[in-house]
């Protein structure tokens, strides 16, 4: 486990974009996403705690080259793939 | 499998392979996705938090019932958290003497049941590693300058609870209308980064 | 263990497990005070390894920036965070 996702009080990652964008998803693909994760919670395929977990155990630098939602989209398909739904 | 670099039209493409697989083995359908997406839109919105803010404003009772169970509060209103239940709304409030921010260290929580998907910077690996460890020169950065003498005080939501600020009412606003009151809050002054 | 009542002081156990947590690692082996009991929930360490454990209590604690960072923390911040009770330990 690297704990990549434990960032707080980090050094290195530099000055915040503060652009505050209204829009929630910039790509359709992102609300898809988005969705997927809510019906697959709502489901009971999986639980938020299993989820944020697949996230934080993605590789670390793949985890800090993907946006946001790719993070997600990866946390997804890992655990579809170890419940043996996909 | 790696996903450097990986183009906005590659990952659409993955989307759509997955979307067409769940269907396949029947997990969810296309009308489940565009439901769930568009009742998002519909009840998360920034519209909710502004809302309970503005009547906190103007009705100290409702203030302090939102201090003491943001979620029976948000009902109150009318504000449908169905689609997000469990979850946990707590609201803490800016005094003279004390500012509050909100964050997420761990992975990017957020009220979303109140105020939609979050702001992209909210989620930046730059914010959450910062807030916590100079909160000052942070909120510089979102051209907050507080006086010295001014307590910090930064929510990291490492939990079930989702945390939302209630700024300071702005001031000369004795006159204003509720819903005028509303029009004057931001999005960035319920998490902390912005002063109305 | 004995739960914790607010105003108490509480100590974030030091570890490093391998697997999810809910323990900012800024937060490990740090002294704070108990201001809020938030009721019992699922502890996420467990949840995420689809393990089903009763459920814990979770409180609110406050850390002064000074007993983080040292003296790089800024006098008159502070940070709270949510995490259960098997994350805390009684301050002596």
């Amino acid at each position: 486990m690297s704990r990549i996702n434990d960032v707080g009080g980090m050094h290195g990652f530099g000055p915040i974009d503060t652009h505050d964008d209204e829009a929630g998803f910039h790509h359709e693909w992102e609300a898809r996403v988005f969705a997927i994760n809510r019906l697959l919670l709502k489901a009971g395929t999986y639980t938020l705690d299993e989820f944020r977990y697949a996230v934080e155990r993605m590789d670390p630098q793949e985890y800090l080259a993907a946006s946001y939602y790719q993070r997600w989209l990866h946390a997804i398909e890992t655990l579809l793939a170890e419940k043996g739904v996909l | 499998m790696s996903h450097d670099h990986e183009g906005s039209a590659a990952v659409s493409n993955r989307v759509k392979l997955l979307v067409t697989a769940l269907q396949e083995r029947s997990v969810l359908t296309e009308a489940q996705l565009d439901d769930t997406v568009e009742k998002l839109l519909l009840h998360s919105k920034p519209a909710n938090a502004f809302a309970m803010v503005a009547r906190s404003w103007v009705d100290a009772a409702y203030k302090a019932r939102l201090l003491a169970d943001a979620n029976a509060a948000a009902a109150e209103l009318g504000i449908d958290l169905s689609h997000w239940s469990p979850v946990k709304l707590r609201a803490v409030e800016n005094t003279p003497v004390s500012h509050k921010v909100i964050v997420c260290t761990l992975c990017s929580c957020y009220p979303i049941a109140l105020l939609g998907p979050s702001p992209t910077w909210y989620k930046s690996e730059a914010y959450r590693s910062r807030v916590v460890r100079d909160p000052r020169s942070v909120l510089a950065e979102f051209g907050v300058s507080l006086p010295d003498e001014k307590e910090i005080t930064v929510w990291d939501s490492t939990a079930e609870v989702r945390y939302l600020v209630i700024p300071q009412r702005p001031a000369a606003t004795e006159n204003a209308t509720e819903a005028q009151l509303a029009a004057m809050i931001t999005r960035n002054g319920l998490i902390g980064t912005a002063l109305l | 263990m004995s739960p914790f009542r607010v105003g108490e002081r509480a100590v974030v156990r030091l570890g490093n497990p391998d697997g999810h947590t809910r323990v900012p690692g800024y937060l490990r082996g740090k002294c704070g005070e108990v201001i809020e009991i938030l009721g019992k929930f699922v502890l996420a360490d467990d949840s995420a390894r689809g393990i089903r454990s009763p459920e814990q209590m979770l409180y609110t604690v406050r850390f002064q920036a000074e007993g983080i960072w040292g003296a790089d923390g800024a006098p008159g911040v502070s940070v709270t965070a949510d995490l259960w009770e098997s994350y805390l330990e009684g301050a002596t």
